[in-house]
């Protein structure tokens, strides 16, 4: 009881989120983003962190951030600007094909499952 | 490399031989059925794998082993098809490099990454570029565009009027964004350095990105 208390009280603010965020997505059966494979369909889940429109040759493409406190993964949605209901927050199950591009998990234009 | 040819015409054939024979994995992705046959038949390409699928349909194209593949080329003679094949290439299989063929130039503006496209190959644009390369001293010629645009390589063949000949790359003092690659001298490559000095009848291939073309322009021929 006691250790528990002092574990949560020594750790960052950045592991405690993680936890709290892996909590949230236990029960869907998706993969762990931090050991999700490339080029194979995967089935992600995780909370919208952050959205940004980037443009990619001359059209705009929305960059969705996810993340499921063991990574992060970049959903793009190309020629869109928004999506109704993605916003920051919320709870998404992606379905689609990752790969590695300078580092991050992308998914390009994958399915996607608004959850609450 | 494990590469994918979608396309069995001519230009589709060609390259796969050639990948082969410089040992590479080829496959080639043929819609037509009877092509495929009259292919093992007469013995075309023959170090490729054939496969008779429609590379435009998800669950066909993956018979190729597209989610294998280093590269996929969609070299059709359809550039709708093409296009097609592209994004399914990099949306579906992840594919790292996508190679497409534009049959008509007026097309290549949709050929980018927005289509999940990483080169794309006009042979009109090329065939111009390359006429004019062969016409024109004194001004700078395209051959080529990387990373979708963001990135050309020109070539520039300098005339005695040129500000450049006779003064070495370092004190030209070319915008950050280009380098010069290499200079091609009396049929010889000699590769650029700093001290390195330009002459008239030099044709100097230049990396650089759009923007710096213009003081490229400026630096080089005046």
């Amino acid at each position: 009881m006691l250790k528990k208390l002092r574990t949560r009280l020594s750790q960052s603010l950045e592991d405690l989120d993680d936890e709290r965020v892996t909590q949230r997505f236990s029960d869907f059966g998706a993969q762990a983003i931090a050991d999700a494979p490339t080029r194979t369909p995967i089935l992600l889940a995780g909370e919208i962190q952050g959205l940004q429109v980037v443009p990619r040759a001359g059209s705009p493409s929305l960059e969705v951030t996810i993340g499921d406190g063991s990574g992060r993964a970049i959903a793009v949605f190309t020629g869109r600007r928004r999506l109704g209901g993605v916003d920051c927050g919320r709870r998404v199950v992606v379905q689609g094909v990752a790969r590695r591009e300078r580092g991050r998990l992308m998914i390009l234009n994958p399915a996607y499952t608004i959850v609450e | 490399m494990r590469v994918v040819i979608a396309g069995a015409g001519s230009v589709g054939t060609f390259i796969a031989e050639d990948l082969a024979k410089a040992g590479h994995e080829v496959v080639i992705v043929e819609v037509d059925a009877a092509r495929v046959e009259s292919a093992a038949r007469n013995g075309e390409a023959t170090a490729a794998e054939w496969v008779a699928a429609d590379a435009c349909e998800v669950s066909e194209f993956a018979r190729a082993g597209v989610d294998r593949a280093d590269v996929v080329a969609a070299v059709t003679g359809d550039d709708e098809d093409n296009l097609v094949i592209s994004l399914l290439a990099k949306q579906e299989f992840g594919v790292p490099r996508v190679v497409a063929r534009v049959n008509n130039p007026r097309n290549e503006w949709m050929f980018n990454e927005m289509w999940g496209i990483d080169v794309s190959v006009s042979t009109p644009h090329l065939l111009s570029a390359l006429v004019e390369e062969a016409v024109s001293v004194g001004s700078l010629v395209r051959l080529l565009s990387f990373e979708g645009g963001r990135a050309r390589l020109s070539e520039a063949t300098l005339t005695d009027e040129s500000p450049s000949a006779g003064r070495d790359i370092a004190e030209l003092g070319l915008p950050r964004d280009s380098t010069v690659v290499a200079i091609i001298r009396d049929s010889h490559v000699i590769v650029p350095r700093g001290d390195t000095v330009l002459r008239a009848g030099d044709e100097v291939l230049v990396l650089s990105t759009p923007e710096a073309e213009d003081d490229v322009v400026s630096t080089l021929l005046g």
